[in-house]
């Protein structure tokens, strides 16, 4: 069931009604039933892997608290293990037969074991990540073990945050499945304002986007340097919408219930650096990796050159995370060098930038990093979506290589150029997704001072349901509402 | 939470009431020679064949790839080619057809590998409705769903007004195809189909169509959706005391050469999870990159002879018999 399908439409305030309804005793179970349904809209037989999970994680848990010393870590241990082997099997598995039998071929082994044919879960790296997060939290003494199955259940089975996050840590979300939610008028509003938001950027932004990027990426090799560009840059609102907007949507519906989730994105594309990017970039998966990787790896209290594997080692993790297959892995690889050219090259630019005097132009300093490091994004995300490592190296030479070819055949082909330019849709398409990127975006830069949503909220009665109106007619008339998947839910 | 449901009520009127008002300035005139309202002629031979019949059910692959008149021929039973259009969806295209299968009717499915919602246009289904508006009968099954498509429909129709009132829901419409022996040019109309459903004979490739690219990747998940629809119209199917046999989709060499593995594993799952007599396998509906037209389903008129060819004598097998 996604977010934006009418199932949800009739699901999500079914689920509300009956919250508010029943007596607060009862509120676990109904959100259990709800996250069970959920989750078995999708394919119905992976609820009982979950299951197993989630029994799994809770004995061990319980039965971690009361050791000490190595049988304390063995069991960690097992439970990482444990929690991780279904990961494995239907994300990793296909992967590493294919390399091993590819390494074989080379070195003329004898390999013969088969690649599975399964479905993968749906969000299985998401509450697989979840768990271990709990079950860390529980080996470190920060969480009490949860006795209730019913609630830890919950915790990992939320449905607002199952599929697709945000990644939860049980010190923020386990204890307020005991707290009592009432209804409160404008919790719920705020919460129904953000599902809203969240619907704009993936149907009216990430969906329309889609249909352009697609036709570009599934054959590159049939397009030229300037639709390669816009695609690539398409591409990042296109994942950025879809993700944050998925967010949004989770967030939103777990606050209409009185549920506070992680904030998971905070305008990433106005970053001055590829750290402060990924200080704002899915929030929930970095920080779970600095909590759970990069800290106990020695973070940046080590030498230069361990840091540089520290950082290394996450973003190579978390690229494999995206998805098991070399582009992510490069993907992840990029990220990393990034990060450690920025810190090996910091001297030289303030060197720079006090020779040019840019260091007294706060707002021009600020626009040439925040280009800088979006561009960097840009170029990273080829790899992230190209379909094969061959297919990203064609995008990345043409890009370079034609777009100059392009411009100085400008005269004689600028017509073609225009026809480039729309990826194939219609002018008014392409007038469409432009408007609504430049919304997102000034909402975006007007909310690093004050929150829109909540400042409309003062306004007159009629301004606001102006607003409104108008805001939900634009996604009725221009939303996608085909049922193109949120990008992260094969993650 | 009283004030919060009247005020969306008034609200979701209001938006209601504007889409509504907007749907009919929007409204555009219909061609009926438009590809889409062939469904009205493919409805009308379904609705007048006596039983048992035998009912084709897929997407363009059939229109183009059928003789549904040598079939006929061949199993002297009245055939009908009801294929038109992916864009339809399989939801679509199993309930149009849906309470029209009597006692001892054959049905025959047969789609582009990996059908999923993703193929749906659901302008594609407003305007075939708008050509056949007594299909909404069929299609919807409760009154919210009615409410539901009505909605989607005016959306539908409001958005191609004001950002592509000038683009063709068919694809390739328009696209001149050179019809054997003469300076007639093939289009995608209504006019171009014969009485069985099938688009007439004598298409010719006309350019070179590149099959390499990308290898075709399945969404999992969605095959998994889509098998169980598949199994659900089946069994349907089947209620009526009709049998059906599914039937693999005319492939290029090269392509499937290039997709195989999961051409295969889509044809697995339908074996493993489906109750369907299933025709041949995915590799004996391969033809030569000659034999395709205009895009990796659509045959030339020698490509869409062998393929019945291939369907009749893997029917003389399994089902000549049963006919009989």
């Amino acid at each position: 069931m996604l977010f934006n399908s009418f199932s949800y439409l009739l699901f999500f305030p079914t689920v509300v009604t009956l919250f508010f309804w029943l007596p607060h005793r009862y509120r676990w179970l109904l959100l259990l039933l709800a996250s069970c349904f959920f989750y078995m809209s999708f394919i119905p037989a992976y609820i009982f892997i979950l299951l197993c999970l989630i029994v799994v994680d809770y004995v061990l848990a319980i039965w971690m608290e009361g050791l000490d010393g190595i049988k304390k870590k063995q069991v960690l241990i097992g439970g990482i293990v444990l929690t991780c082997v279904p990961l494995f099997i239907f994300k990793y598995f296909n992967f590493f037969n294919s390399n091993i039998a590819g390494l074989a071929n080379v070195l003329h082994w004898n390999y013969s074991i088969e690649s599975l044919h399964w479905i993968l879960p749906i969000g299985l790296s998401f509450h697989t990540f979840q768990s271990l997060s709990y079950l860390i939290e529980v080996y470190w003494g920060k969480q009490k073990a949860e006795r209730h199955l019913g609630i830890f259940s919950v915790y990992v089975m939320f449905f607002p945050q199952l599929v697709a996050g945000p990644i939860e840590r049980p010190g923020n979300l386990l204890h307020q499945f005991y707290k009592k939610h009432e209804f409160v008028y404008e919790r719920v509003v705020s919460g129904l304002k953000l599902i809203v938001w969240g619907l704009f950027k993936k149907v009216v932004i990430a969906n329309q986007i889609a249909k352009m990027v697609d036709g570009v990426y599934s054959d590159p090799h049939g397009v030229g340097a300037i639709s390669l560009v816009v695609a690539t840059i398409f591409f990042a609102f296109q994942i950025y919408c879809d993700f944050s907007g998925y967010s949004d949507m989770a967030i939103g519906s777990a606050r209409v219930m009185g549920f506070h989730l992680m904030k998971n994105f905070d305008r990433p594309y106005f970053s001055q650096s590829i750290s402060e990017f990924w200080r704002r970039w899915h929030i929930s998966l970095f920080g779970w990796f600095r909590d759970y990787i990069y800290i106990p790896l020695g973070g940046s209290r080590v030498s230069p050159f361990r840091w540089c594997i520290n950082i290394l080692v996450v973003f190579l993790i978390s690229g494999l995370w995206h998805g098991a297959n070399w582009t992510f892995v490069i993907w992840g690889g990029m990220q990393g060098i990034f990060i450690i050219a920025s810190r090996c090259t910091e001297k030289i630019r303030n060197a720079i930038y006090k020779y040019t005097r840019l260091f007294q132009m706060t707002r021009t300093k600020a626009i040439i990093k925040i280009t800088f490091t979006f561009s960097l994004v840009c170029f990273s995300w080829i790899f992230f979506r190209a379909n094969s490592i061959a297919d990203a190296l064609y995008v990345v030479g043409n890009i370079f290589g034609g777009f100059m070819k392009t411009i100085r055949s400008f005269p004689d082909i600028h017509a073609d150029m225009f026809r480039q330019l729309l990826l194939g849709r219609s002018f008014m398409e392409f007038v469409v997704v432009i408007v609504s990127v430049a919304l997102m975006l000034g909402v975006e830069f007007l909310e690093r001072k004050k929150d829109i949503v909540e400042e409309l909220a003062y306004r007159r009665w009629w301004v606001r349901w102006i607003v409104y109106y108008g805001f939900v007619l634009w996604i009725l008339f221009f939303g996608v509402f085909d049922k193109s998947p949120f990008i992260y839910f094969q993650f | 939470m009283k004030t919060l449901v009247i005020k969306l009520f008034i609200f979701f009127v209001l938006v209601y009431t504007t889409i509504s008002l907007f749907s009919l300035f929007a409204r555009e005139e219909l061609d009926p020679d438009n590809y889409l309202a062939t469904t009205i002629d493919k409805h009308a031979r379904l609705n007048s064949m006596e039983s048992p019949k035998i009912i084709f059910v897929g997407d363009s692959s059939l229109a183009f790839g059928l003789d549904a008149k040598t079939i006929e021929g061949a199993l002297q039973r009245p055939t009908s080619n009801m294929g038109l259009h992916a864009a339809l969806g399989l939801e679509f295209t199993f309930k149009e057809i849906g309470d029209t299968i009597n006692k001892n009717d054959v049905v025959f499915l047969s789609f582009h590998y990996y059908p999923n919602d993703m193929d749906i246009n659901q302008g594609v289904i407003c305007h075939t409705l708008d050509f056949y508006p007594r299909l909404k009968q069929r299609i919807v099954t409760n009154p919210l769903d009615g409410l539901r498509l009505d909605l989607i429909c005016k959306i539908k129709r409001i958005r191609r007004y004001i950002v592509n009132r000038r683009a063709s829901l068919v694809p390739n419409e328009g696209e001149s195809l050179v019809v054997e022996g003469s300076l007639e040019v093939f289009s995608y109309a209504r006019s171009s189909f014969t009485e069985y459903g099938d688009v007439r004979d004598s298409l010719y490739k006309t350019s070179e169509i590149n099959f390499e690219g990308a290898s075709q990747d399945m969404n999992i998940v969605s095959q998994w959706k889509t098998i169980r629809e598949i199994q659900v119209f089946s069994k349907h199917v089947q209620s009526h005391g009709a049998s059906i046999y599914f039937v693999f989709p005319p492939y290029p060499k090269s392509k499937y050469e290039y997709n195989s593995e999961f051409i295969e594993k889509f044809a697995d799952m339908l074996r493993k999870n489906t109750d369907m007599n299933i025709l041949g396998s995915p590799m004996s509906f391969t033809f030569s990159d000659d034999s395709f037209f205009n895009s990796d389903y659509h045959l030339t008129s020698f490509g869409k002879k062998e393929y019945t060819k291939r369907i009749i004598g893997l029917l003389k097998s399994s089902f000549e018999a049963q006919v009989r």
